[in-house]
């Protein structure tokens, strides 16, 4: 989609009057918003128009971008690995803007297509399952978390090295899962791992390790997926 | 129409609403941050903020041909 109109000149005292208006039009009453706008502007249509569109966009400037990745990924055909990629980046965006919904939904299509993919490419596919392993793990699903992060290092583990970062990050993020489950002593066990990347964890067995390691402050029960902790899907 | 040149566009007319941008949305600054390097109060920087932020999102909008719906 092309713009439609030519951008309006922008002088000094043109946004100087446009952003006073807009910041006192914030300040009345949203139904009588565009009445005020109108009034103030009523000899100067296109200052008049800039205010109601600024009005309009006034969102947060996240949700822009995840407008138009949307649009972006709509433009590309299913299964194309861009729209893939843009898949995750509006998942990633959703996600930050506390539509975890939103992101969980798109993260478990991105999983979908790239199981669906042939051939099956394993490391594209773990980073879907880790993005939506971490996704539902804020949102309380620890169980389900923990078990898609495990699929993602099975996957990992035949393909990278132990030191590579997936699997680090990976074993990372099992840590902080297991940190929000009644499982420390798991979390103790990959975060370990992951810092000596000594080991991959194939069978998920729990092994003892020889010393405690302290947690990093970013890794805590409050820390990680944040409240609420269902426990299961 | 880029977010650089709506930027550049924004600038040239209130180089303090461009400074805001840069260091807020860029350097990722929250309101205090950027009032302390830009030496004016945080109750401006987020006036600006404010304004700034929907100026561009409009400029965006309008360049993607999404503009047309009513307020």
């Amino acid at each position: 989609m092309a713009r439609t109109t030519t951008p309006t000149a922008l002088s000094a005292e043109r946004w100087q009057r446009v952003s006073a208006c807009f910041e006192q039009a914030l300040e009345t009453p949203a139904d009588t918003r565009v009445r005020y706008v109108e009034a103030t502007f009523a000899h100067d249509p296109d200052s008049c128009r800039e205010v109601l569109a600024m009005l309009k966009a006034s969102g947060d400037l996240g949700l822009l971008f995840t407008e138009v990745l949307d649009i972006l990924t709509a433009k590309l055909p299913a299964g194309h690995p861009n729209r893939q990629a843009l898949m995750g980046n509006v998942a990633a965006s959703r996600d930050r803007l506390g539509d975890y919904e939103g992101a969980e939904a798109l993260a478990r299509e991105l999983v979908a297509q790239r199981r669906a993919s042939n051939p099956v490419v394993p490391l594209a596919l773990g980073a879907a399952l880790e993005y939506l392993a971490t996704t539902i793990a804020r949102r309380g699903y620890l169980n389900d978390a923990d078990s898609l992060m495990r699929e993602a290092m099975t996957l990992r583990s035949g393909n990278v090295a132990r030191t590579h970062l997936d699997v680090i990050r990976g074993l990372q993020n099992r840590a902080m899962i297991a940190m929000a489950r009644p499982t420390r002593r798991r979390a103790r066990v990959f975060r370990f791992r992951s810092r000596t990347s000594a080991t991959v964890d194939h069978h998920d067995t729990e092994r003892p390790v020889g010393r405690t390691h302290p947690p990093p402050a970013s890794v805590g029960r409050s820390g990680a997926f944040g409240p609420g902790e269902p426990g299961g899907k | 129409m880029s977010l650089d040149d709506a930027l550049e566009r924004l600038t040239s007319a209130d180089p303090r609403a461009g400074e805001v941008v840069v260091l807020r949305f860029f350097g990722g600054l929250t309101e205090t941050e950027t009032a302390a390097a830009m030496n004016i109060s945080p109750k401006t920087v987020q006036r600006i903020w404010v304004s700034a932020r929907a100026w561009l999102r409009k400029e965006i909008l309008a360049d993607l041909g999404l503009d047309d719906s009513p307020v």
